[in-house]
């Protein structure tokens, strides 16, 4: 398989190298035909100095564009990620509590904080949830990149680089820029229906985008988008249960949604304009908690839970998830070209906890309906920018300053009390918090074409954090063009991660049954909680990184591209969530726990690897197109020390794992696109690389799938388009646990699948849809 | 699937007939001169066809898309002025996107002449521009203001304006 591999590309790429291109005169070329041409691929990340041809970038960016959305069939922004950009990864987890609901994901195998996300150039707000399970993102909360609906969307693009020194906080990974549509487009409605092959996870979707032009190439566009999501169920076996049966509801959770996104920009004669854009998306879904069964062991199932529910019971998590953002600003020039930008943006999130279908052993067992409390994340970003081109200079500034408040708020009583509602236990009083900081930042980004061929960036900025301090990031990255066909380019930087509000103030207590069958409260406490200081714990500082990168890109042919990019970073002071710790028998009697765990500097790791890239059009005499693309990254995450504090508090096998073998070191997509007439197919291969999952202290693991994704669309008449397609049209599933045969998880148990499988284990979808523009 | 998958490998990486992603630059360049070709100019008996270019973004751009043109049958000669005071005749004036706020100034500067004035700045067609080029979706889109050009005494071919936006004065 491997010999085949590599000799289909080396042949390929011999007969690339040696072909002799005939290039016709544009000047020859109808006018019709140039306007029906494609430009290049412009992106705006990577430099404050304006959009810039992807292929001349400094640092590696990547685009995928609104068609190669609608042509994939997808209809979430985090699916769509997963599977045009090699590296960036998004489990479906399930019986994971919240993170069941909001999908984690992460670039590079860093952490999902560890990405900023723009819109339009502007800082995207994190969702308030906070993984604290055992998934991939453990300890962080990240941005919920699909409360964005797709419709609104012109392109995405992804930095492949640190960038705090010139966008801030969290820019480690890389930076995702989602730019909404602007100007120009037409009106649209479509829908989409799908299902799994096994016949369930059916999907709804109809979404709408209207626009309407104001002077100036102004205009106000609004996107509309509904959707219904049935769950699916991949449980394997309760054999708790006579006989053995399914109850644990183990797949995608089943949700409603509403998402929308407003984009308006008001151009004065005089150069003035006004821009507002915000999205709103509010979703309801639905999970369950392990099945409760009924065991005639009274300390693991009550006589309470008999009376009630004597063939056992299935706790149901409901989220309520409210996300929104607005932003207003207003750009000019004044003076001879200083440009100038005055915006500020608010996101807010809230997110609703309820457990349904359950009961507290020790409180009213006939309440079954529980409300968990909340927890809510706003954040404030005020950004005044000012550019200057200045011959070979181009000379970027500016200021921000930015406000941030966490809260938590307390379930009714019965949802936390003694055991707390199976299932999840409420946010209890002493959980609530009310926390704000402040932030400032001065930031500057200048370019200077030293020659022709050769250009250099400098960026710093300085960040100063109520709650922590000062800090200060550079960026030196340089390119040079040897020759018209190669670009060689390079990049050094500093990077930080303030710690989110939630890691410095998040705390809770659950109840479970542990492995031996006895009820456990386990608290999750503030790093300066009195617990959490008995442990050793520390006032959470900065992760500080240093990123390298080395790469070039070759341009085969005038639209054949190949670039290739080595990257290194080093991120000290990871923060991590802390094991299950021991605490004293005082503390244990005080707070009514057994176990304890904090967030806390926990490690330093290093992340390394390679991209690459090829990318190819072509076009056949019959006037068909094919757009090809080949995307290989490996990838490798180590732990390089721990902090002397914490070595024995987060260097459980399962932590540091997670960390370096949780998820794929080599993953591959083979993307390829052909039109004819008003037929347009497309068909996307994806390698996923194999991972790692550990349980009680044994490694499992996790072999490489391919998947083969595919979209068939035909242009019916100028304004309707039917198209039909799957994603993991072969069916093909992640192996089950090798050797691990416990009732939870396990071959034969509830839960066959590791859930960090990189596509989930819902199987094949199949789906049709119909758009038509007006 | 292991012979499926190197066949797609194979496919994917051989080319052959190709097809070119230009730049916008490039497109933006050449769809100046285009446009040219669909209209005509009052009292027009120069010998040359001169494009006048005012702030140039495009280094050598212009010169190498021109380099032994012609339009209308007649060579192309380039001009490049970095102020509208520079001006002298001219078929074309290319106004730079850098000239964004001197707008109007520039504008007032050149009303009611004989000259096809094209620039990609934004809503150039309605702050009293001829023909205003724009990208969309990657793809070059003309605007064309019927009502200056009129008041500019050119004639626009009706083939033109098929494939271009129209916006008249109010």
């Amino acid at each position: 398989m491997k010999n085949q591999f590599l000799i289909s590309l080396i042949t390929a790429q011999l007969l690339l190298t040696n072909t002799v291109f005939a290039e016709e005169d544009l000047f020859d070329v109808d006018l019709s035909d140039i306007l029906s041409m494609e430009s290049e691929v412009k992106a705006e990340l990577g430099s404050r100095s304006g959009g810039q041809d992807v292929t001349k970038a400094l640092s590696p960016v990547d685009v995928i564009t609104s068609e190669q959305i609608d042509g994939s069939g997808l209809t979430s922004l985090t699916d769509v990620l997963r599977y045009f950009v090699a590296g960036f990864n998004a489990p479906e987890t399930s019986v994971a509590d919240g993170s069941d609901h909001v999908r984690a994901f992460t670039l590079r195998g860093m952490s999902p904080d560890q990405i900023l996300v723009l819109i339009n150039g502007k800082r995207v707000h994190t969702s308030s949830l906070m993984n604290v399970n055992g998934t991939i993102g453990r300890g962080s909360s990240n941005v919920d990149l699909d409360t964005i609906t797709l419709r609104s969307i012109e392109k995405v693009e992804i930095l492949r680089d640190g960038a705090a020194a010139q966008y801030g906080s969290d820019a480690i990974a890389g930076v995702i820029n989602i730019i909404l549509k602007g100007y120009g487009h037409d009106n649209s409605v479509s829908a989409h229906v799908g299902s799994r092959l096994e016949g369930d996870g059916k999907q709804l979707q109809v979404d709408s985008f209207l626009t309407h032009a104001l002077d100036y190439d102004g205009f106000i566009n609004l996107s509309l988008e509904a959707k219904g999501q049935e769950s699916t169920q991949r449980s394997g076996l309760d054999r708790r249960t006579t006989p053995s049966s399914i109850h644990t509801k183990v797949g995608l959770p089943e949700s409603k949604s509403f998402l929308s996104a407003l984009s308006v920009e008001i151009p004065q004669e005089n150069g003035l304009n006004i821009y507002l854009n915000g999205t709103f998306s509010y979703k309801e879904s639905l999970s369950s908690a392990f099945f409760r069964a009924p065991n005639s062991d009274l300390s693991i199932y009550p006589q309470v839970a008999v009376d009630k529910y004597p063939d056992g019971f299935l706790p149901l998590l409901g989220l309520k998830n409210l996300d929104t953002s607005g932003a207003l600003g207003v750009k000019g020039e004044f003076g001879d070209g200083y440009i100038w930008d005055l915006s500020n943006v608010v996101g807010f999130n809230n997110i609703s906890y309820g457990i349904s279908e359950s009961i507290n052993y020790d409180f009213n067992s006939e309440q079954s309906s529980f409300d968990n409390g909340s927890s809510q994340f706003l954040q404030n970003t005020t950004n005044f920018d000012l550019l200057k081109i200045i011959d070979d200079f181009k000379l970027a500034g500016g200021l921000e300053y930015r406000y941030e408040n966490y809260q938590l708020r307390a379930g009714e009583e019965s949802s936390y009390d003694t055991a707390g509602s199976q299932g999840l236990s409420g946010f209890r009083p002493s959980n609530e918090t009310d926390s704000s900081r402040g932030s400032f930042a001065l930031y500057f980004d200048g370019t200077y074409d030293i020659t022709s061929n050769f250009i250099a960036e400098f960026a710093s900025r300085y960040e100063n954090y109520s709650d922590f301090g000062g800090t200060t990031n550079f960026k030196l990255a340089l390119a040079y063009n040897p020759i018209e066909e190669v670009l060689l380019r390079s990049s050094a930087s500093t990077g930080f991660r303030a710690p989110s509000l939630a890691q410095s103030n998040y705390s809770q207590i659950s109840s479970f049954v542990d492995d031996v069958g006895l009820l456990t409260h386990q608290g999750t406490f503030k790093p300066n909680h009195e617990v959490s200081q008995s442990l050793g714990a520390q006032d959470l500082d900065v992760e500080q990184s240093q990123h390298f990168t080395l790469g070039g890109l070759y341009k085969a042919t005038r639209n054949s591209i190949i670039s290739v990019d080595f990257y290194y970073a080093l991120v000290e002071d990871r923060i991590m969530l802390s094991d299950e710790l021991d605490i004293n028998t005082a503390l244990q009697a005080k707070y009514g726990i057994d176990k304890a765990r904090f967030f806390t500097n926990a490690v330093d790791t290093q992340t390394s690897g390679v991209d690459i890239k090829m990318n190819h059009l072509q076009e056949f005499e019959n006037s068909s197109s094919l757009d090809m693309g080949f995307w290989f990254n490996y990838n490798e995450n180590i732990v390089k020390s721990f902090n002397d504090d914490n070595i024995n508090r987060t260097n459980s096998y399962e932590q540091i794992d997670r960390l370096e073998n949780g998820q794929p070191k080599t993953s591959l997509k083979l993307l390829s696109n052909y039109k004819i007439e008003d037929i347009v197919w497309g068909v996307n291969l994806s390698r996923f690389g194999e991972y790692q999952q550990v349980r009680d202290d044994v490694a499992y693991d996790f072999a490489a799938r391919w998947t083969v994704d595919t979209d068939l669309s035909y242009q019916f008449s100028s304004s309707t388009k039917i198209s039909c397609g799957g994603i993991n049209i072969f069916n093909n599933l992640p192996n089950e646990w090798d050797g691990l045969e416990g009732v939870a998880y396990g071959s034969n148990g509830i839960k066959t699948y590791s859930r960090y499988s990189p596509f989930g284990y819902s199987g094949a979808y199949y789906y049709a849809k119909v758009g038509v523009t007006f | 699937m292991k012979n499926i998958l190197s066949a797609f490998i194979f496919f994917v990486f051989v080319a052959t007939n190709l097809y070119s992603y230009e730049s916008e630059d490039q497109l933006e360049v050449v769809v100046i001169g285009k446009v040219s070709k669909f209209v005509k100019w009052e009292r027009d008996r120069k010998s040359s066809f001169i494009i006048t270019v005012l702030d140039n973004d495009y280094g050598d751009l212009f010169d190498k898309t021109y380099k032994g043109k012609k339009i209308q049958n007649r060579p192309i000669e380039l001009k490049y002025i970095n102020s509208i005071e520079e001006l002298k005749f001219t078929h074309v004036l290319y106004i730079g996107h850098s000239n964004s706020s001197k707008l109007q100034k520039i504008m007032k500067k050149i009303k009611n002449k004989n000259i096809l004035v094209i620039s990609k700045i934004r809503g150039f067609a309605q702050k009293g521009g001829v023909i205003q080029i724009a990208f969309v979706s990657r793809k070059p889109k003309l605007t064309v203001n019927i009502t200056t050009a009129k008041s500019n005494k050119l004639k626009v071919s009706s083939s033109l304006l098929k494939i271009s936006e129209i916006v008249k004065d109010k």
